[in-house]
């Protein structure tokens, strides 16, 4: 492993203190090789957050009997292992019951990815059929971002989001005034749901559910500019 | 209210489950391991400094205990992972939820070293710091680096064999039986 393909993982990673990053910053800009590896250090970690979400390891059933159970379980009381197998059953349980975290979440990658200048998105708006594909892919949709020019918005490209062990669609907007706003999409089979606007933290969350998916647009805005630019989206994608 | 940590380590078990299964290769052996370290972390609560590394705490005890375990019965590792296959869950369950790719990537992750997939899960999934992770890994920084580099390019290299050169279009949304859906 060559010292600068460490310093780009260190650098995906957030292991990288303020001055460190900014020289890699440097190198990215006219560096294509970095840029791929960085890429695929990003990429790489974007799926294993949603391949191995927590809901996937909850609730799984043993194919087959452990290995251990055939040897003296020395690791073992049976008093121990009974009220742990309780936990994991409860928590299986459990877990179907749990209020859905979308805004949240949607909120909390926003307050995060919003600052980003040069890496806002993963995939640019220019290449928009990939867009389509990949982030579409994930949802099981052919997906082309609503154009939001009129109501001042630039569509600069794709990201993909995690919630709840579901991907999601993030496509970002930048603005002349203000940082960028996003639209997310979600599937997760949620009913349907009219448009409601609230705010978290700062950000307004303009949000509803039509045909299986869930949608929110977050931003730093006005109630009535989030509740124009979702209406706008919405009637775009045909929700 | 403050939380007991019997109620913090019960709200961890799907992670533990996860890192035990990287480890292990099976769920049920990953279940029995789990068991194990819960047993020693709630016994040894007054090790413990820092609550919100819970987790990391009880993977090093975990990853101590398997490391006993292997030693101790020559256990060899599971080369085909049928519980990480389990896990992966049918195509057609899949696809209709639109996680094609994602069980893709489990699949994928399934045909790696357990050395390569607990670190991917310790720094990719769980958010650990390298230094976090040597510590759970019992290895220096630089190897938790190096392994963690090697680990991402052959996850990239085994999802660009199932779906093309580029990992970053091998996933289409998919035709037919109503599971795509052309929307805007």
């Amino acid at each position: 492993m060559t010292e600068t393909e460490s310093l780009l993982m260190a650098y995906v990673d957030g292991e990288l203190d303020a001055a460190a990053a900014a020289g890699v910053e440097r190198l990215l800009a006219d560096d294509a090789h970095a840029r791929r590896s960085v890429e695929i250090y990003r990429h790489t970690a974007a799926l294993l957050r949603a391949a191995c979400a927590e809901g996937v390891y909850a609730a799984a059933r043993p194919a087959r009997p452990s290995t251990v159970a055939r040897l003296p379980r020395r690791w073992l009381t049976l008093a121990i292992a009974a009220s742990v197998t309780a936990l994991v059953a409860g928590y299986a349980a459990g877990a179907r019951g749990v209020p859905d975290d979308f805004l949240a979440d949607v909120a909390e990658y926003h307050r995060f990815y919003s600052r980003e200048t040069i890496h806002l998105a993963e995939v640019p708006a220019e290449r928009a059929d990939e867009i389509a594909r990949w982030l579409g892919g994930h949802l099981g949709l052919v997906l082309t971002a609503p154009d939001l020019s009129a109501q001042g918005l630039r569509f600069a490209g794709g990201r993909m989001l995690v919630s709840d062990g579901h991907p999601v669609a993030d496509l970002l907007y930048t603005r002349a005034d203000g940082l960028p706003v996003a639209l997310c999409i979600r599937g997760g089979g949620r009913a349907a749901r009219e448009l409601t606007v609230t705010t978290r933290d700062g950000l307004r969350l303009a949000s509803w559910d039509a045909g299986g998916y869930s949608f929110a647009v977050v931003g730093e805005m006005s109630a009535v500019e989030a509740r124009t630019l979702a209406a706008r989206a919405a009637s775009q994608l045909g929700v | 209210m403050a939380k007991t940590l019997p109620d913090m380590v019960a709200g961890l078990l799907p992670r533990l489950r996860r890192f035990g299964l990287a480890l292990t290769g099976s769920l049920a052996d990953a279940d029995d391991l789990v068991q194990a370290a819960c047993e020693r972390a709630l016994g040894r609560a007054g090790q413990l400094r820092d609550h919100a590394r819970l987790d990391a705490w009880i993977y090093g005890i975990m990853r101590n205990l398997w490391t006993d375990e292997v030693r101790a019965r020559r256990v060899r590792s599971h080369d085909s992972l049928d519980d990480m296959a389990e896990i992966v869950g049918s195509d057609g369950a899949a696809a209709a939820d639109g996680q094609v790719m994602l069980a893709t990537v489990r699949r994928c992750l399934a045909r790696m070293s357990a050395e390569h997939r607990g670190v991917l899960i310790l720094v990719c999934v769980d958010g650990l710091s390298y230094r976090e992770a040597a510590s759970v890994l019992g290895v220096p920084i630089g190897t938790v680096m190096s392994r963690l580099s090697r680990a991402r390019h052959e996850l990239h290299a085994l999802l660009a064999a199932r779906g093309g050169a580029n990992v970053l279009t091998i996933t289409p949304a998919r035709g037919g039986a109503g599971s795509s859906r052309g929307i805007g």
